[in-house]
């Protein structure tokens, strides 16, 4: 006969860490698969949704995932948003993306839309 | 001129004499030597393992203030590829304990270095089920939760 509890699964350590110490590891995640960690369990569900610093580099994502993040995105009290749009078609969505970021009382806010006008010229 | 120091003692009861300088990278430490000088610290809470890594890692990162000017030990530049080697050489379960004691001893620079690590072996994983597995995590949502939460959530990859 098998007990189930003697052969249960090694520990469930990294759940059983404060919310601000999951945080702490989410912010080095990249976000897609830092919001993806909601889908883990339930005490994972909300845990990326306050996430101290947010870095949004709509190079590697897409605007409809960036419009996804920050309407799921709660923290009341943000260190750092980073936004990088480089891409012509972002352009639309920008301002509506820096004031989506307006909320969150923002300590440091970066923007980055560095490509060159040159190239947009021969698009 | 000999160094103060002073004795952490593991959950087991074995004892650690560390210099001073050494433990005070850890703020609760640092706190508690004021408090009650000359006396010997119990970390109920972790073991004698995980004890030696900390005072490893603090050893480590002491800064040397006894004016040696050029003595520096380790440029910044050492130090993090050493951190790097330090936190890989560690298995996952005991990483995780080293993270907490980081935390519980309010030690910033290893909180940060564990937690980089952690976040390093998440983003390695292909999708959520693989985290689950590395970390022991159960899946506690009923399928219905599931369908909620992607209904709810219209994240495009």
């Amino acid at each position: 006969m098998v007990d189930d509890k003697k052969i249960k699964a090694a520990v469930d350590k990294i759940s059983n860490l404060p919310d601000v110490i999951l945080q702490h590891i989410i912010c080095y995640i990249p976000i897609k698969v830092a919001v993806s960690t909601f889908l883990l369990s339930r005490r994972w569900r909300h845990i990326w949704c306050d996430i101290p610093s947010l870095t949004l580099d709509v190079d590697t994502l897409i605007a409809a995932s960036v419009n996804e993040t920050l309407i799921h995105y709660t923290d009341p009290k943000t260190k750092n948003f980073y936004l990088k749009a480089t891409k012509r078609e972002d352009i639309p969505h920008i301002d509506r993306w820096i004031k989506c970021a307006m909320p969150h009382n923002v300590e440091n806010l970066s923007l980055d839309f560095s490509r060159p006008y040159y190239e947009e010229f021969y698009i | 001129m000999s160094k103060k120091m002073i004795v952490l003692k593991s959950s087991e009861g074995v004892s650690f004499v560390v210099e001073e300088a050494v433990a005070r990278q850890s703020k609760i430490i640092s706190f508690l030597v004021e408090e009650f000088p000359d006396r010997e610290l119990p970390l109920t809470n972790m073991t004698s393992e995980i004890l030696r890594k900390t005072i490893e890692y603090c050893k480590k990162h002491v800064v040397e203030d006894d004016g040696g000017g050029d003595s520096s030990s380790s440029s910044s530049g050492d130090l993090k590829e050493w951190d790097v080697k330090f936190v890989a050489e560690i298995d996952q379960p005991r990483l995780m304990d080293l993270l907490m004691a980081a935390n519980y001893l309010d030690i910033p620079s290893l909180l940060d270095v564990t937690c980089q690590k952690v976040a390093d072996t998440i983003a390695a994983c292909n999708d959520e089920k693989e985290i689950r597995a590395t970390f022991n995590i159960e899946n506690d949502f009923t399928e219905e939760e599931v369908e909620a939460i992607r209904m709810e959530n219209q994240y495009p990859i």
